[in-house]
């Protein structure tokens, strides 16, 4: 989860490591890693592509352009627009609670941030059917009030921040526990207050980790569908996400409409991919470029005898 | 402008744990520079905290220029604070670490730029605003601190070990130079260190910490020529510890006698302290065999040497010479000597040890 900060320490200096090993271990080793990347990884992802445009560039863009799949994408921004959010601020606030106060009941607030993780997508969708369905503890109430939130947008949106939670927490709390509050206390001794500290200290010194834990989360939020199909319903055009258009496509046996929309979902993930691959690379050529210039200004140490200092 | 603790508790944990801070109550005079001394864990960083109001006291009150600040955030305390972490941000340039307690102030910018300049020159890194932390050595940010400390104005300067991740030669020269900074700004000071060396050269006044209570306060000279019990002897100075019995009001110590402490009768066993320059070796000359000891072991200290003697009584003590006296002895390691104390510090002994 907190692969950036290895990854910086580890990256600024790169050194050729000197492995022992023969030649044909080295080919061994690396055309099996090959191979699996190219099973798993690769030809799935080539698959999706080749898929959707199996029929031609203009059936693409007419899959994509029927108003449903529209529909769907518009639904996916909304939810991640929204999941997102209220991820950021729930994890800052969960990580900022986390790592700079003793409180009784911390370890298990650890253990609940991470639960949405450790329980399947489809009982977390179930959850909040169990919680908001007609039948549910609060349904009779919503029903009266004429509120819908399952088979409903909200209840879409509800369950993806459930699933999404963890992402941008767990990558802060690390963060945050490793930086200690060394530099809040100096902020607090100079004045400032906890949302100046908050503003100008501590989410400057978290940026690349939060950065980090958005991309997570708006991949995922993007992309879930255990959970948000339990609670979505499937009503075409308004309830389904692109995950769920996609399901739907291919059990019609509209391949190209699903490999359409599956192909803009991979596209993403590419994206996001890249995106946070930028983004630790920035993180490190700014120290890299940080390091080089101290050592080319480098001057002799200021001196610190009396000598010039007293008038 | 005095700081004043008064019956200062702190405990972490619950109430079963021994308190950090145990009803500690000492004053810094305006002005001076004062040390908290101690071991780790005598519980001097915490009480450092209590001061800046990074924690809360259990019991007790701190006070600030005469006015009660117990309650007071440190947001409002005003203290420089310099933590040994340096704790720099480091997503700032230097000059933006020292002006950052000023922009939070709202000075007006033409006023913080110049604030900023002078702070600069000040810790002598004129050059220096520019860059980022990461591009200082240790030594450099520890200035830097100092000058983000300062910038705000601050009634107390507050320093936490602002040395103690350095190396030493550059931690000498930062001593040498923290006590020209205070000659010209002339800020009252409290500092904290384990080091003794650090903190009888650079204090006016000393509260020796163990424990979480105060062994002895008092200038320098004070602790160092008159220390209060056996733990400030040893942990000033690294005293020799040599046990004794009273007879006919005085203590054996080495080859000589020493006066014991009033009120301790006959037979009383006793402690002398002595500290490593303040006993010679020299060859035998007409004393009773029983009184010698054995040298057992010469380190050279630069222009010293450590002589490490066994005595009659099975103790081990050091003794400091310098290098000329004792090459004039020609003794070597083996050979007996008398050891002479110029001056011992005899407490009754405790029946703790």
């Amino acid at each position: 989860m907190s692969g950036i900060v290895t990854q910086r320490a580890g990256s600024a200096q790169r050194r050729d490591t000197q492995i022992g090993e023969s030649l044909w271990v080295r080919v061994l080793l690396i055309s099996a890693a090959l191979l699996f990347l190219a099973i798993f990884l690769v030809a799935p992802i080539a698959t999706v592509f080749v898929s959707a445009f199996s029929k031609g560039a203009g059936k693409y863009f007419a899959a994509l352009a029927q108003d449903e799949t529209i529909d769907a994408i518009r639904l996916t921004l909304l939810t991640a627009g929204i999941a997102v959010p209220l991820n950021v601020v729930f994890g800052i606030a969960a990580a900022w609670l986390i790592s700079k106060y003793d409180f009784w009941g911390k370890s298990l607030l650890i253990t609940v941030v991470d639960l949405p993780f450790s329980v399947s997508p489809v009982i977390s969708g179930l959850i909040f059917v169990l919680l908001f369905g007609a039948r549910g503890w609060f349904g009779p109430w919503l029903s009266d009030h004429d509120v819908k939130i399952i088979f409903a947008v909200p209840g879409i949106i509800m369950a993806t921040t459930f699933v999404t939670f963890p992402l941008v927490a767990r990558e802060l709390i690390a963060v945050m526990q490793a930086q200690g509050s060394d530099e809040e206390e100096a902020a607090l001794t100079l004045g400032a207050s906890g949302p100046q500290i908050l503003w100008r200290i501590t989410l400057p010194k978290v940026r690349w980790g939060l950065l980090y834990g958005v991309i997570l989360c708006n991949a995922r939020a993007m992309g879930e569908f255990g959970a948000v199909s339990v609670v979505s319903g499937h009503i075409r055009g308004l309830t389904n996400t692109m995950p769920l258009q996609v399901e739907i496509l291919y059990n019609e046996y509209n391949f190209v409409g699903a490999f359409a929309v599956a192909s803009l979902l991979s596209a993403l993930a590419l994206v996001t991919l890249c995106v946070k691959k930028i983004a630790e690379w920035a993180a490190v050529s700014r120290q890299a470029k940080r390091d080089a210039s101290s050592r080319a200004l480098a001057p002799p140490r200021a001196a610190v005898s009396l000598e010039g200092i007293v008038p | 402008m005095t700081v004043r603790v008064e019956n200062i508790v702190k405990r972490f944990g619950n109430s079963a744990t021994a308190a950090a801070v145990a009803n500690v109550s000492f004053e810094a005079q305006p002005k001076a520079i004062t040390t908290l001394l101690g071991p780790s864990g005598s519980g001097k960083s915490t009480l450092l905290r209590l001061i800046a109001g990074l924690e809360t006291p259990d019991q007790g009150r701190v006070f600030i220029d005469g006015k009660d600040v117990t309650e007071l955030s440190p947001q409002h305390r005003n203290v420089g604070f310099v933590f040994q972490s340096y704790a720099l941000f480091k997503h700032m340039t230097v000059a933006d670490n020292i002006a950052f307690g000023m922009k939070i102030r709202g000075l007006p910018r033409a006023q913080v730029q110049k604030r900023v300049a002078d702070l600069l020159s000040l810790v002598q890194l004129p050059e220096y605003g520019a860059r980022f932390p990461s591009q200082l050595s240790g030594g450099q940010r520890q200035r830097v601190a100092l000058a983000r400390a300062l910038a705000i104005e601050p009634k107390v300067l507050l320093l936490d070990e602002p040395f103690g991740a350095l190396d030493t030669q550059v931690r000498l020269e930062l001593r040498e130079w923290l006590i020209s900074l205070h000659e010209q700004t002339g800020i009252t000071t409290i500092l904290v260190t384990h080091d003794q060396e650090e903190a009888l050269e650079l204090s006016q006044h000393i509260v020796l910490l163990t424990q979480g209570r105060v062994a002895q306060a008092g200038s320098p000279h004070d602790l160092y020529d008159h220390p209060a019990d056996e733990f400030v002897a040893s942990f000033l100075g690294g005293a020799n510890v040599i046990k004794s019995h009273v007879s006919d009001g005085e203590a054996k110590v080495g080859s000589q006698s020493v006066r014991a402490p009033a009120g301790a009768g006959e037979g009383t066993p006793v402690q002398a302290f002595v500290r490593p320059h303040n006993m010679r070796v020299r060859r035998p000359n007409g004393d009773n065999p029983v009184d010698l000891g054995k040298i057992e072991r010469l380190t050279r200290v630069g222009g010293y040497v450590k002589v490490y003697v066994s005595l009659p009584t099975g103790e081990s003590v050091v003794v400091l010479m310098s290098k000329g006296d004792l090459e004039a002895l020609h003794v070597e390691p083996g050979d007996p000597v008398a050891v002479d104390v110029v001056d011992a510090k005899v407490f009754v002994q405790s029946y703790s040890i």
